[in-house]
């Protein structure tokens, strides 16, 4: 009977993510509105969207093939299986074992493949352009995310999510680690000042113009799997600051969870307000800031172990 | 051994076959093919059941030559290497039937490729450093021939010529370091090369030399210039062996020599971890800006050939710093690494060669669209893409995950282990994390722009599928690449021995420990990638269940209001690459000819970039330039006047009897 609970435990974080993350994108949008002096769109706004994407047909160009019917099925499966590692309960996650955090970020990687793939398909060059911008900012997201976990890594002595953070890792590191981590949030994530989700013109976009093509049933998955990468890198985020076993049970720990993730939510909303999108070089210098702040974090982190 | 020498006869036989007027030009690649078949299951089963049950075979001869004798000897190391090489020998002569087709009557390809196979056979088991160099110069020798084969083109002999004076250049050095090894013992056998004591200075030089002499092999920077320009000018089947199998033997002659000299010193782990990162990061982004295809693959054998060297380096810091796990889990990657890297980079080429075949271009700008054409040829090539930039559910993401994971056991060892092996793990992760995101970029250009949109000119109208025997070996290989990527345990099962053979002098036991470890990871990988499966075809299910009964329009690409969009309005290559390449401009020196737009109505103009290979222009020109001078200047003593011959003859006595007066 211990087992299944234990299971339970396990799983509940995963189940929480996949049920709650639409909401979080709710949370961006009504933050800006009440900057902009809007009353905005309501909080389960996505989950509406989503619904009437399902029960709608579909249009497919006739320049794509096989690969762009199947890009929507794999960014959404693997974003799902990066989201299984990443989603860490008190004792573990619903998918953890030695070296799972290489599988999630190669997970996030194969989305972003199978992403930038679908749009070359449909042979559009503004497609193409978002397509060369996401592979632009990928090798750098890719190096501030796995140095930070790195550092996370070494303070921790562990090889895997679960374990690494919940361990005792100095209060520096951790909020370098959260720093960094926010930055490659926005980025990942298309947020201002990276990108602007909301913007009217496909020359300015990079992820929303990959994705100009789809529709029905495939852009409601596309929509889905963003907002589980959103909450994926919030909840990773609240980790990096908030000690785990604060509460006893899973319950008050995955409510706190929960809490921090709409913080950052709100957080993610207030930039998006108060800042312009930057110029694409300049989002790769932000970047290169942000591998910069998770090398310091590294640094100390071997330090401190050593 | 019996059998594997039988393997290597019959080879050798089924290619002088093709030397026989009398025997058609197809039938020359059939007879050929069954050569390598033959090889593949005479030669393969000693191999295997080497993986299997470790038990090295010898076989020894002595002849009246002083210094060489016949030996050669079977042990792990060179069984995982035998196992990649008759794999790919075998599927690239059944490619290569079709792909020569009646061309083989000018020339003899066939011979030159069973003689290659046939050497390579040989360097892995070869003993001896006598018989040694001689297999390595049949095997040198035998692909110059090979890469000469379009030998109407000015490209191709200048090709086959910079890889000539390479290969040439590293034999110098490994004569040398074999030299310097047979100093202490006197003979030439590997084995009394492992016996002796080497002193820290010659066994420095002896690793120094060798990682130039195979490094010129396996072509890792700065020993590169000759890949890029061989395997453009190579045809593919060849292209295929040779870098999935022949620049892997560079990486057996290292791991050979580091086995003979078996105390390592830290430095040399850093120097091949050093090495690594610099090819395996500056391969990626030479590939980035490359449009030949061929060349763009080539870039990547030197991005890959990094990504070994960084397993390699690692487990080498590991032996050196104590830290089993490391070694072994390195090691492990490093070598599960050469293996996929033959199994991916050889589909990858034979997937460019029926691309290039059927569209009669390599310039991946001027295709497109090519996957409604060729539906298997690009279903096989966006497979070889995804497990070449280290994607979960294929090959190439479980070796890199081993590599991966020595490192975190690095830092998880922490100050136990010394600094050298935290500074190595800490590297190899940042630059296997940049590498395999470049990579990632670099092949969505390469799939993206070949095989998906429209086609760009009217070079990809005519184009379709190759014949069967062509299509067969590039989904063999494809199913490779899933099944080692979802059977990642059983592959580190089978690579167990020969890493204990490279991890000797540790503590065995626990470089098991540590590599059962890793399989449990793996096995969970496994599970994972068959649930992803499960979920997309899930995912796909649902799709095709909502959308039954409603409308399901097929219309234009969104085209924002502009209704007169053309094909050659698509993102092509290099406006792909070039956000990415702009923040390595330096290093690349990308040339860019084109027109400044200036006035409202631009005329037809024209825009090209061209990116040189940095080292081949600003190094290796100069060294090349510096010793032509030198010979000439050389030439011109010994063919000048009697008076300066005289006076050579003069000085040299003169020296002569100085030197006995002082020292006589």
């Amino acid at each position: 009977m211990a087992d299944t609970n234990t299971i339970a435990v396990d799983v509940f974080p995963l189940l929480c993510g996949l049920v709650l993350a639409p909401f979080i994108i709710g949370v961006v949008n009504r933050t800006k509105a009440f900057f902009a002096g809007r009353n905005g769109q309501p909080l389960l706004q996505l989950y509406f969207d989503i619904f009437k994407l399902l029960r709608k047909g579909a249009v497919f160009s006739r320049s794509t093939t096989w690969v762009f019917r199947l890009a929507p099925a794999v960014s959404l499966a693997s974003t799902v299986s990066a989201l299984a590692i990443f989603s860490l309960s008190p004792e573990g996650a619903a998918l953890s074992f030695p070296g799972d955090i290489v599988l999630a970020v190669y997970m996030l990687a194969l989305a972003r493949f199978a992403t930038v793939l679908s749009a070359l398909d449909t042979g559009s060059s503004f497609e193409g352009m978002g397509a060369s911008r996401e592979v632009m900012l990928a090798p750098f997201a890719e190096a501030a995310f796995f140095i930070l976990i790195l550092a996370a890594a070494v303070a921790s002595r562990s090889m895997s999510a679960a374990t690494m953070f919940a361990a005792a890792i100095p209060l520096p590191v951790r909020i370098l680690m959260f720093v960094s981590l926010f930055i490659v949030l926005l980025v990942e994530n298309c947020r201002v000042p990276a990108d602007d989700p909301n913007t009217h013109l496909e020359l300015t976009m990079i992820h929303e113009v990959m994705v100009l093509d789809n529709s029905g049933p495939d852009l409601g998955m596309i929509f889905y799997a963003a907002s589980l990468k959103l909450w994926l890198f919030a909840s990773l985020a609240v980790c990096c600051i908030m000690p785990a076993g604060l509460t006893g049970g899973i319950i008050g720990e995955m409510a706190l969870r929960v809490a921090g993730i709409i913080c950052v939510c709100i957080l993610v909303g207030v930039v998006e307000s108060v800042m312009a999108r930057f110029r694409f070089d300049k989002v790769r210098r932000m970047l290169v800031f942000a591998s910069v702040l998770s090398s310091l974090a590294l640094l100390i982190a071997v330090g401190v172990s050593a | 051994m019996d059998f594997f020498l039988a393997g290597v006869v019959i080879l050798v036989f089924a290619g002088l076959l093709s030397f026989f007027p009398s025997v058609g030009a197809r039938a020359r690649g059939r007879i050929a093919f069954a050569g390598n078949l033959c090889a593949l299951i005479l030669c393969g089963g000693p191999a295997v059941s080497q993986l299997l049950h470790p038990a090295p075979v010898s076989l020894m001869a002595a002849t009246s030559i002083p210094g060489l004798n016949f030996s050669l000897r079977l042990d792990c190391l060179s069984a995982i290497f035998l196992v990649c090489l008759l794999m790919i020998s075998c599927l690239s002569s059944l490619y290569g039937i079709s792909y020569f087709g009646g061309q083989g009557s000018s020339s003899a390809p066939w011979f030159w490729f069973n003689v290659l196979v046939a050497s390579m056979a040989m360097v892995l088991v070869s003993a001896n450093a006598f018989l040694f160099l001689f297999f390595w110069e049949a095997m040198a020798l035998s692909s110059f021939f090979l890469v000469l084969h379009d030998s109407g083109k000015k490209d191709v002999r200048e090709a086959a010529w910079i890889y000539a004076v390479s290969s040439h250049f590293g034999l110098v050095c490994i004569i040398s370091l074999f030299f310097l090894l047979s100093l202490p013992g006197g003979d030439m056998e590997f084995a009394s090369f492992a016996n002796s004591a080497h002193s820290r200075v010659i066994a420095a030089a002896v690793f120094l030399l060798s990682l130039a002499g195979f490094g010129a092999k396996a072509g890792f920077i700065p020993f590169h210039v000759w890949l890029p320009r061989a395997h453009p000018a190579a045809p593919s089947p060849v292209s295929a062996l040779m870098s999935g199998v022949m620049i892997k033997l560079g990486i057996y002659g290292i791991l050979r020599v580091l086995v003979i000299l078996g105390g390592f010193e830290p430095w040399w782990g850093l120097v091949i971890l050093s090495l690594g990162i610099t090819s395996g990061i500056i391969g990626v982004v030479f590939a980035f800006s490359q449009h030949d295809i061929k060349k763009l693959l080539a870039y990547h054998s030197i991005e890959n050939i990094g990504i070994i060297m960084l397993g390699s380096g690692l487990g080498v810091l590991g032996i050196c710093c104590g830290v089993p796990a490391v070694s072994a889990l390195a090691f492990a990657g490093a070598l599960l690494h050469v293996f996929n890297h033959s199994v991916f980079k050889s589909l990858l080429f034979m997937c460019a060669g029926a691309v290039i075949k059927a569209t009669g271009t390599h310039n991946v700008d001027e295709m497109g669209g090519l996957m409604k054409k060729m539906p298997v040829t690009g279903a096989c090539f966006l497979t070889g893409a995804s497990a070449i930039s280290g994607l979960p559910v294929l090959n190439g993401f479980v070796s890199e995950f081993l590599i991966f994971l020595a490192a975190l056991h690095g830092l998880s060892a922490g100050g136990t282990g010394g600094k050298e092996l935290v500074y190595g793990s800490v590297a190899t992760v940042v630059a296997l994390s940049l590498i395999g995101a470049l990579a990632l970029g670099c092949f969505a250009k390469a799939c993206g722009i070949m095989f998906l949109g429209e086609g760009r000119t009217e070079c990809c109208n005519g184009a379709k599928d190759p014949c069967v025997a062509m299509l067969l070996p590039m989904m063999v290989l494809s199913g490779i690449c899933f099944l080692v990527g979802i059977g990642g345990v059983f592959a580190v099962r089978l690579l167990a021995n020969p890493v204990l053979e490279l991890v000797e002098g540790l503590d065995a036991r626990q470089a098991e420990i540590s590599l059962l470890q890793a399989s449990y990871s793996l096995g969970l990988v496994g599970i994972c990638a068959l649930a992803f499966l499960v979920l997309v075809i899930g995912g796909l299910a649902a799709r095709t269940l909502l959308l039954r009964g409603r409308k399901v329009l097929p219309s234009v690409t969104w085209d924002c209001g502009y209704s007169e969009s053309t094909a050659r309005m698509q993102y092509s290559g290099s406006s792909f690459a070039r956000p990415t390449l702009e923040f390595f401009c330096l290093l690349l020196g990308t040339h860019r000819k084109g027109p400044e737009i200036s006035p409202p109505f631009p005329a037809t103009s024209s825009f090209s970039t061209h990116t040189p290979d940095f080292l081949e222009d600003s190094l290796f020109r100069h060294v090349v330039n510096a010793l032509s001078r030198c010979s000439e200047f050389i030439c011109r003593i010994e063919k000048g006047s009697v008076h300066l011959q005289i006076l050579l003859v003069v000085v040299a006595l003169f020296v002569i009897l100085a030197w006995s007066m002082l020292y006589g």
